[in-house]
C-alpha cells in the first residue's frame, strides 16, 4: 500500500490538469453553442475560412 | 394577416419535409424529391435537400422512420420589422450599436446580426458556408435557437453592406442585434457559472474517491498515515471549490449580512465555514473527522440547480429577443439644405433632424409633426387601441404607428431619451422589485438561522459545563450537520425542474420566482379581448330603411368612416360590407375624428355622421334606439347615425376561444377568484362572463381604470394578470405575476413574467397546474429538510453522531430533495 504515497499526490495533480483543461476549453468558446455542433457534421469540408 | 389568424393556422401546421419544423406563414419553398414536390421551411433546408438529392442520397429520406418532430418551442412569431437598405449598414453611427473591434486581431471587425428567418441547422449550414467562401470574411457563426449571426470580417476588403446583400441573396433578412452587448455580458456570466460548476464537480468526484475508503476500510486495512494523506489531498481539492466555485455564495451572503436582510445563502455559508474550519482544525491536529466530501458535494449540487435554472431562462430570453423590436432601425431623413431624402439609421439621428414617416410605419423618434395630418395609434404607450388624429404642431412618440398619411417630423429625442425608453425602464424596475417579495425559502432561512444559533449556543454552554474539552467539537458538529443543504436546495431544485418542464410545453418563465408567486395567487384577472375570445367578431346588421339603395348608401358611409381604423370591430364591419356589396367605394368624407372610447365621426358635406357606441351616436340627434333594434344578449352594439337620427345598428359577437369554458370551470374548481376587466361594452362583457360563469366582470374600463383595479387588488392578495400584451402593458407590469398570451413585440413582454407565445389556453392551465405542483414540491422539500435537521441536530449536539453518519445524512438529504424536484410528476 506504500504506492498510495505516490498515487494520491498524482491524482491530485491530474484533477488540477483536468480542471485547467476545462477552463481553457471554456475560454476558447467550445461550450458557447452546443446546438451548432450537431449540424456541423453535414458541413462541407471546403468551407474553411480563407486565410487573410 | 392578423396574429389571430396566424395562431389558428398554427394549430395544424404543415411541417418541413427536411427538418420537421412548422412551415412559416407566407413562405413557399419547395424542391423535387423522387417525383414529389415537397414543401420545406427555409432556404437552408432547400439547399440541403437539393444537395442530398444531387449526391444520390435520396435513400436518406426513404430510410428515416419519422420526420424529426418539433417541440413547439420553435414556433416563433415573425418580427414585423421592415427590411433595411443595405447602405445603412455602412453608417458608422449605426454600427455603433452592434459592431465591435476584435481584440485579438485589430484588422477585423465583429458584427452581431439578428436573422429572424433562421429556423434550423440547415440554415446555419447555408449561411456559414456562403459567408465563409467570401474573401474578407474571417469567420461566421450562426446560433440557431436565437437566430443570431456573429460574423468577423476585414473592413478593408469587404463592406458590411455587401455581406448583408449576400445574406439577402440566399434568402435571409439581416437586422442589427442591438442587445448584443447585454447578451454578451450574460453569456460571459453563464460561462463563469459553468466554470465554477465544473470545478466543483471535479473537486466533488475526486474528494469522494478519497473519502469512501476512509469510511469503509477498517483500521487493519488502512494506516492512520494513509488516512492523513488522503485527508490532506481532499483539503487541497476542496480549496478551489471553497475559494473559486463558492464565491458567488460568499458574495451573496456578505451582501445579505451588510443589508441585514437574511437570505438562504447566510446559513449555507455558516455551515460551509463551520465544516471547513472544523475539518482544517482536525486535520492539523492529525485526528478527528473531516467533512471535505460533504462540502464539495453540497457546493456542486447547489450550483448545479442554479445553473440549470438560469440555462432554461437564458434560452427563454433568446427566444423572446427574436420578437419585433419596438422601433425600426432605419428611417428617411430630409436634408435641410438640398431637400433630398436618404435612408439613415435611427441611431444616427439627432434633435432637430427632419424625417419622413410613411403611412403604416412605426414612428422611430419622439418629435413634432411639421406637415401632414394622420391618425396615430399609440396602443403600445397609452394602451388606447383607437387611433388619434394628429396634425402639424402636435407631438408624436416613438413606437406609435402612423396609420393614414405620410408625416414630416422634427426629431426631439431618440433612443434612450424617448418616452418609450423611460416607460420600459419603469417597467423593468417594477418587475425587479417584485422578485424580492415573499420568498418561501428566505423566510424559512431566517427562522432556521435564529433557531440554529440558539441551539449551537446551548450546546456549547452545556458542554462547557459538562466537559470543556468536548465543547468545541460538539458545537462544530452541530453547525456542520445542520448545514442547510437540503433546505437551500429545496427551492432551486424545484424551480429548475419546473421551468424545464414548462419550456418543453412552449411556456417560457422569464422571471425565476414567477412560479412561486403564481402558486400563492388566488386571484386571476382576465382581459377579454384576445385572451378568452377569438377576437374576430361576427356581425349582425339592422337598417333603418329596408331599401337596397339606402343600405348601399349607408354601407358607403360606414366604409368611409371605418376605412383606416384597425380596431377589430371596424375591420369586421368592413369585411362584412365587402361580403354583401363587393367592390363598393367609400363615400367622400371630411373632418374624420376619433373620439377615444366612443367612436368615430366625420362630415359628408355639412352633415355630421357618427359611428360608435349607441350613447355617442344618439347624443347627436337626441333620438332613442327603437324597440325593435335589439340584438341577442351576447352581442355588443354599435350604431351609425347623423343629426336626423339613427340609421343602422350593428350587433357584434365574439366567439369563445377553444378551451375557454373548460379552463374557467377548472379554475373555479381550484377556488380561484376570477375577474374580467375589459375595455369593451359593459353589456357584452357581462354576457360573456355569464356564459363562462365568471361572477365579477367589468366593462368599458380605460387602461388607467384597469391599472387602478389591479393595483387595488394586488394590495390585498397576490394577483395574476392574463393579457394578450397589447393594451395591457401597464396592467401586466402592476400585477404580482403577469402572463402574456401570444406576443407581438419586445416592448410588450418587458413587464411580463411568463410568456406563452402560442397563446394556447391549454398552456395557461398547464402553467397554473405546474405552479401548484412546484409549490407542493417546495413545501415537501422544506418539511423534509426541517425534519432531517430536527433529527440530526440533537444527535450531533449529544455527540452521538459519527462523522461518516453525518456526511451520509447530509448527502442523502440533499439528494432526496433534488430527486423529489426532478422526478416526473403526474398532474
Amino acid at each position: 500500500m506504500e504506492i498510495l504515497i505516490i498515487l494520491i499526490p498524482m491524482s491530485v495533480v491530474l484533477v488540477f490538469l483536468a480542471g485547467a483543461a476545462y477552463l481553457w476549453m471554456q475560454d476558447r468558446g467550445q461550450f458557447d453553442d452546443l446546438d451548432a455542433a450537431g449540424s456541423s457534421v453535414i458541413a462541407d469540408d471546403d468551407t474553411h475560412p480563407p486565410a487573410i | 394577416m392578423s396574429v389571430i389568424e396566424l395562431r389558428q393556422n398554427h394549430i395544424q401546421p404543415e411541417l418541413c419535409y427536411h427538418c420537421g419544423e412548422p412551415i412559416p406563414e407566407g413562405t413557399h419553398f419547395t424542391t423535387q424529391i423522387e417525383d414529389h414536390e415537397e414543401t420545406l421551411c427555409c432556404p437552408g433546408c432547400v439547399a440541403i435537400a437539393q444537395t442530398i438529392v444531387a449526391c444520390g442520397m435520396v435513400g436518406f429520406y426513404r430510410a428515416r422512420q419519422t420526420i424529426p418532430h418539433s417541440n413547439g418551442a420553435a414556433i416563433q412569431p415573425k418580427p414585423a420589422s421592415q427590411k433595411l437598405a443595405a447602405s445603412v449598414f455602412d453608417s458608422l453611427d449605426f454600427q455603433k450599436t452592434f459592431v465591435d473591434e476584435v481584440a485579438s486581431n485589430p484588422d477585423l471587425l465583429e458584427a452581431h446580426l439578428l436573422l429572424p428567418d433562421v429556423r434550423c441547422g440547415a440554415c446555419a449550414w447555408l449561411i456559414e458556408g456562403r459567408l465563409c467562401k467570401q474573401t474578407g470574411v474571417n469567420s461566421a457563426q450562426v446560433n440557431v435557437i436565437g437566430g443570431r449571426l456573429t460574423v468577423r470580417w476585414n473592413p478593408q476588403m469587404i463592406l458590411l453592406s455587401q455581406l448583408v446583400t449576400i445574406l439577402d441573396g440566399v434568402g435571409y433578412l439581416a437586422l442589427p442585434w442591438e442587445d448584443s452587448r447585454q447578451s454578451q455580458i450574460q453569456s460571459r456570466r453563464r460561462g463563469r457559472q459553468g466554470a465554477e460548476l465544473a470545478v466543483a464537480g471535479l473537486g466533488m468526484m475526486q474528494v469522494m474517491m478519497y473519502a469512501i475508503p476512509v469510511y469503509l476500510a477498517d483500521s487493519a486495512e488502512i494506516t492512520s498515515g494513509q488516512i492523513l494523506l488522503m485527508n490532506w489531498a481532499s483539503c487541497v481539492l476542496t480549496l478551489p471549490v471553497m475559494l473559486y466555485s463558492a464565491r458567488s455564495l460568499w458574495r451573496s451572503a456578505w451582501t445579505a449580512f451588510q443589508l441585514r436582510h437574511m437570505n438562504m445563502d447566510v446559513p449555507v455559508v455558516m455551515g460551509l465555514l463551520a465544516a471547513f474550519l472544523g475539518s482544517m482544525m482536525n486535520l492539523l491536529k492529525g485526528q478527528g473527522p473531516v467533512w471535505f466530501d460533504s462540502i464539495t458535494m453540497f457546493v456542486f449540487l447547489l450550483l448545479a440547480a442554479r445553473w440549470i435554472e438560469s440555462a432554461v431562462r437564458a434560452r427563454a430570453l433568446l427566444v423572446t429577443a427574436r420578437l419585433a423590436p419596438p422601433i425600426p432601425a432605419q428611417t428617411l431623413r430630409i436634408n435641410t439644405k438640398s431637400g433630398s431624402i436618404t435612408p439613415v439609421a435611427v441611431a444616427a439621428l439627432g434633435p432637430g433632424d427632419r424625417i419622413l414617416v410613411a403611412a403604416g410605419e412605426v414612428i422611430p423618434v419622439d418629435g413634432q409633426i411639421l406637415t401632414g395630418d394622420s391618425r396615430i395609434e399609440e396602443a403600445l404607450l397609452t394602451g388606447e387601441s383607437l387611433p388619434i388624429q394628429r396634425g402639424p404642431g402636435d407631438w408624436v412618440m416613438a413606437a406609435s404607428t402612423n396609420l393614414s398619411q405620410t408625416l414630416e417630423i422634427r426629431v426631439r429625442a431618440v433612443a434612450a431619451e424617448t418616452v418609450l425608453s423611460r416607460m420600459l425602464r419603469k417597467m423593468d424596475e417594477a418587475s425587479d422589485s417584485r422578485t424580492s417579495m415573499g420568498q418561501l425559502a428566505d423566510i424559512a432561512a431566517r427562522r432556521f438561522v435564529e433557531g440554529l444559533l440558539v441551539i449551537a449556543a446551548m450546546t456549547s454552554v452545556f458542554w462547557l459545563w459538562r466537559d470543556p474539552t468536548q465543547a468545541l467539537t460538539a458545537t462544530i458538529a452541530v453547525l456542520v450537520v445542520s448545514c442547510p443543504c437540503a433546505l437551500s436546495l429545496a427551492v432551486p431544485a424545484a424551480l429548475a425542474a419546473s421551468s424545464r418542464r414548462l419550456a418543453e410545453k412552449g411556456v417560457f418563465v422569464l422571471q425565476g420566482l414567477a412560479i412561486e408567486n403564481l402558486a400563492r395567487a388566488k386571484t386571476i384577472i382576465f382581459d377579454k379581448t384576445g385572451t378568452l375570445t377569438e377576437g374576430k367578431p361576427k356581425i349582425q346588421f339592422d337598417w333603418s330603411e329596408p331599401t337596397e339603395e339606402r343600405q348601399r348608401y349607408l354601407s358607403q358611409v360606414c366604409l368611409a368612416i371605418e376605412a383606416h381604423q384597425n380596431h377589430p370591430l371596424a375591420m369586421a364591419l368592413i369585411a362584412k360590407i365587402a361580403e354583401r356589396f363587393p367592390s363598393l367605394e367609400p363615400i367622400e368624407m371630411t373632418h374624420l375624428k376619433n373620439v377615444p372610447g366612443h367612436g368615430v365621426e366625420g362630415r359628408i358635406g355639412l352633415q355630421l355622421w357618427r359611428l360608435g357606441s349607441p350613447a355617442f351616436v344618439m347624443s347627436l340627434s337626441g333620438s332613442r334606439l327603437p324597440e325593435y333594434a335589439k340584438f341577442p344578449a351576447a352581442m355588443s352594439e354599435s350604431c351609425l347615425g347623423n343629426e336626423d337620427g339613427i340609421q343602422a345598428w350593428f350587433g357584434f359577437e365574439d366567439a369563445l376561444r377553444e378551451g375557454a369554458q373548460a379552463l374557467i370551470q377548472r379554475l373555479q374548481k381550484l377556488h380561484y377568484r376570477l375577474l374580467m376587466l375589459s375595455g369593451d361594452h359593459v353589456h357584452a362583457v357581462k354576457t360573456l362572463a355569464h356564459t363562462l360563469g365568471i361572477e365579477e366582470a367589468y366593462g368599458q374600463l380605460l387602461p388607467e381604470d384597469k391599472l387602478a383595479w389591479i393595483q387595488d387588488l394586488a394590495q390585498r392578495s397576490p394577483v395574476v394578470m392574463v393579457g394578450d400584451g397589447l393594451n395591457d402593458g401597464p396592467g401586466l407590469a402592476a400585477a404580482n405575476v403577469s402572463i402574456a398570451m401570444g406576443a407581438s413585440s419586445q416592448a410588450l413582454i418587458r413587464g411580463v413574467d411568463i410568456l406563452i407565445p402560442s397563446g394556447s389556453l391549454n398552456s395557461l392551465s398547464a402553467v397554473l397546474i405546474e405552479a401548484n405542483l412546484t409549490r407542493r414540491i417546495i413545501i415537501q422539500n422544506l418539511i423534509w429538510a426541517l425534519a432531517y435537521n430536527l433529527l440530526a441536530i440533537p444527535l450531533a449536539a449529544s455527540g452521538a453522531l459519527t462523522p461518516w453518519q453525518a456526511a451520509l445524512g447530509m448527502s442523502l438529504s440533499s439528494l432526496l430533495v433534488v430527486i423529489n424536484g426532478v422526478r416526473p410528476w403526474k398532474s
